[in-house]
């Protein structure tokens, strides 16, 4: 099999060095190394559909990756098989002339896109989740990452036009609008059912994602940053409640544990607007109101301090707090927050104690989605203590059993999928019959969902 | 230093990836996770927790580092990756399993002392008309590439600094390879010979000054030296840094005028390693008549232009393509002149410039054409 993939790709683009194997048996997340069979860095759709022809002659797994910049083992394999090392497919196309959408190869990332709209005077609405100069757009989508900008924008979904997927038996789709082959990917919902639904987030156990087509925007003239500090959970969702109603933030999180020095309080909120001079202004004023009313005491500057270096603080505040990290994250209603929130704390009140001895560290925020809010809890340790390391997996388990429990509904899942397909019921055995129909071998990322 | 002394540094890695796209020059080519600095730093955490071994698949794939740097400057966590890399060469070496290019590298430096393998008394030819002293307040470190390879630039850097007033000292024969490229390549105690052989010459010689041309030598020489065998009784100039004082000083008379648009490449020893950008660029704003434009990928960007030595006996593909993107990034610009300031990117860049018809200056070259001082 390794001779035919090399046969598709050149012998340079296969590898089964043991160093390989080793490098592709992590994500960003401290999910425990599992090492795959081979790695292939196919460089166009057509290579891709043929090396899943051949997987799928052969039974044999694909496990897609993007940027492995994920924190749940998405891409880190559970039955072996062939690493499909999507970076190599990184064409970015604009053809329509006034760039209303953008179509990005599976392997292009954020930041880059961004950078040839910026150019165009264009961007699209989500910036990439927190790994943007390195997360992939097919990666991203495949595990249905949060990105900054959810507050105005939502989940991923919201801005894609258009798949092109790679399945199992090695056909290509093309899904929306694209799916007539004398059309362009503008248009999600046409053709009856959304089978680009069917993608998202599907952790690539249903097909491989091999192009994006996204949204575009007219490039924003302006920003504006704000922070507050609140001395309750509930006066901080109730502010975060408000921005959500009257659709006044770009992006928007809260801190609650820890909360920043520079914030203080019980709760931190901070979110940022996005327009032109006059929208932001408007905006701006609507917003101090709600957090008026809600109790909210403005901290100036740290608003900006944090949304001006976005990306960078967040690993550098991961990376001061591990290195290794999980996460358990998913979405409530806002309102429900605090007391989710509380049960989170009490958990780790419990085990303060041990964490301590062991120097494990957690923090507990939250990130405003249009409608709902995601509850994001990370778990910290350096990974040099294996029982550290072997702890934090043991509280991730337990954390994602506390928070889907009382209702946290994840996006990405990786390797915490069993503890969602037991409440999934009806769901699962839909889900089951459309990846025994698309999958029948079960060679795509199997035991990932 | 080992790997096992920097196990901090490499569980300091977050796998975020930002080391990833249009970073690494090498990983662009190659496209595997082994070939950047995520991986490089996985496979050292592998190596500690003795998930793998030391083998020569892996040497081969580790050597291909050319330490440009580019990943740390934009990593987020600053890790040391140069430094994990030079400790798993170290420990390669020990193991017996560093490529035969740089043990062949290793024996022409401990017998002719440069890593070229020429024989000794070709070194001084360059000099041989100049009357050059073996004392002086300021040294001129000429370095083996300006010695052997590139005496022009060596013979226009002294035509420079005695037009300006300053009869620069030479050690001849007694200048040793600085050691750059063993200290890189694993070779630490063979690097730590010549260190402390052309420490004591420069200490001998009374220099006050040291000055060299070669980014790789004044890297060696500022930072390594100091690092690795102690403090320095003399301060260490790039010739970009001395020629920019005496500017400032009103004693660079630069008499004619080079229309020309020109570009300027950043040495990665002499940008990312050691903070020069500034430096050269002002240099070259000075010439009359010069326009400076600026490549995409300049300054803390600036792509790496390869390693000669390594690339191209172990890997040519990769050693012919890769100064070859950075000419074309050049050529894309319409200019016919490209600067640097590095004898071992010129030794780099050479070849795919003439293919491209561009002219390739070490920057004293130009510096001297403008003070009508080129002379042979």
């Amino acid at each position: 099999m390794y001779s035919l993939l090399a046969e598709i790709v050149g012998p340079e683009n296969v590898s089964r060095e043991d160093f390989e194997l080793w490098c592709y048996s992590r994500d960003a997340g401290s999910v425990f190394p599992r090492l795959p069979e081979c790695i292939v860095t196919p460089k166009s759709k057509e290579q891709v559909a043929e090396i899943l022809k051949v997987a799928n002659e052969y039974k044999k797994p694909v496990i897609p990756r993007g940027a492995g910049s994920s924190m749940c083992g998405a891409p880190v394999p559970l039955k072996g098989g062939v690493m499909l090392d999507l970076t190599g497919l990184k064409r970015i196309k604009i053809q329509d002339e006034e760039g209303l959408f953008v179509r990005a190869e599976a392997g292009v990332i954020w930041t880059e896109i961004i950078e040839v709209l910026k150019q165009r005077g264009r961007e699209i609405g989500l910036e990439g989740p927190w790994s943007a100069p390195s997360a992939t757009a097919g990666g991203s989508v495949a595990v249905g990452a949060i990105c900054m900008g959810a507050a105005k924008y939502g989940g991923l979904g919201t801005q894609i036009l258009g798949l092109e997927v790679a399945l199992a038996d090695g056909s290509i789709v093309r899904t929306g609008s694209a799916a007539n082959r004398n059309n362009e990917m503008v248009m999600r919902d046409c053709n009856g059912a959304d089978l680009t639904g069917l993608s998202i987030g599907s952790h690539g156990t249903l097909g491989i994602i091999t192009e994006v087509s996204l949204k575009t925007y007219a490039f924003h003239e302006a920003e504006a940053y704000y922070a507050y500090s609140f001395e309750s959970l509930e006066d901080a969702a109730r502010a975060v409640y408000g921005l959500a109603r009257d659709e006044i933030a770009f992006d928007c999180r809260m801190f609650v544990y820890p909360v920043p020095e520079e914030i203080g309080g019980v709760a931190g909120v901070v979110y940022m607007l996005k327009g032109s001079g006059s929208q932001i202004q408007e905006l701006g004023g609507k917003s101090r109101k709600i957090m008026q009313l809600a109790h909210g005491k403005s901290i100036s500057e740290f608003g900006e301090q944090y949304y001006k270096g976005r990306f960078t603080a967040r690993v550098k505040a991961f990376g001061e707090a591990g290195p290794g990290w999980l996460e358990v994250a998913g979405y409530i209603p806002i309102l429900r927050y605090p007391a989710v929130a509380k049960e989170i704390i009490k958990y780790w009140k419990k085990r303060e104690e041990e964490a301590k001895n062991l120097g494990i560290k957690w923090s507990l925020g939250a990130l405003l989605e249009t409608h709902s809010i995601n509850i994001p809890v990370a778990i910290f340790c350096s990974e040099v203590k294996r029982d550290a390391w072997q702890r934090i997996n043991s509280y991730w388990h337990e954390l994602a059993e506390l928070m889907y429990e009382r209702g946290v509904s994840p996006y990405w899942i990786g390797h915490l999928s069993s503890h969602i397909v037991k409440r999934w019921g009806p769901y699962y055995q839909l889900y089951k019959k459309i990846k025994e129909s698309l999958d029948p071998n079960n060679i795509l990322n199997p035991g990932m969902l | 230093m080992r790997l096992k002394d920097l196990t901090e540094e490499v569980y300091k890695c977050i796998r975020c990836g930002w080391c990833r796209e249009k970073i690494c020059p090498i990983r662009e080519e190659l496209g595997f996770e082994s070939t950047y600095a995520r991986g490089i730093v996985l496979t050292a955490r592998g190596l500690l927790e003795k998930q793998l071994n030391y083998s020569s698949a892996l040497a081969n794939r580790m050597y291909l580092c050319l330490e440009c740097a580019n990943c740390m400057e934009h990593c987020p966590l600053d890790v040391d990756v140069v430094g994990i890399m030079n400790a798993m060469r170290q420990d390669l070496v020990k193991a017996g399993l560093a490529p035969e290019v740089f043990r062949q590298v290793d024996r022409h430096v401990e017998s002719t002392k440069n890593p070229l393998g020429i024989e000794r008394n070709e070194m001084v030819k360059w000099s041989e008309d100049l009357g050059l002293a073996r004392k002086g307040e300021v040294l001129f470190f000429v370095g083996c590439y300006p010695s052997y390879k590139f005496p022009k630039t060596a013979r226009a850097t002294v035509r420079i600094l005695r037009q300006a007033g300053i009869d620069v000292a030479y050690l001849a024969e007694e200048e040793w390879c600085c050691g750059t490229a063993q200290y890189m390549d694993g070779s630490a105690a063979l690097a730590q010979r010549l260190m402390v052989h052309n420490l004591e010459k420069i200490e001998d010689s009374g220099a006050e000054k040291v000055v060299t041309t070669c980014a790789g030598c004044y890297t060696s020489l500022k930072h390594e030296y100091p690092k690795r065998i102690g403090e320095l009784s003399f301060q260490v100039l790039h010739i970009t840094e001395l020629l920019e004082d005496l500017i400032n000083e009103g004693k660079i008379d630069f008499k004619n005028e080079i229309k020309k648009r020109v570009t300027y490449h950043d040495p990665c020893h002499l940008g990312r390693h050691s903070g020069l950008y500034d430096e050269p660029r002002k240099i070259l704003n000075h010439i009359p008549g010069l326009e400076l434009v600026e490549m995409s990928r300049n300054r803390e960007n600036t792509r790496c232009c390869g390693g000669e030595i390594v690339l191209n006996t172990v890997f040519p593909e990769l050693g012919k393509r890769l100064p070859e993107i950075r000419v074309d990034e050049a050529a894309n610009l319409g200019v016919k002149d490209l600067i640097t300031s590095c004898p071992l990117c010129v030794s780099n860049l050479r070849i795919p410039a003439r293919k491209r018809r561009i002219k390739l200056y070490d920057l004293p070259l130009l510096v001297a054409e403008s003070m009508g001082v080129s002379g042979k």
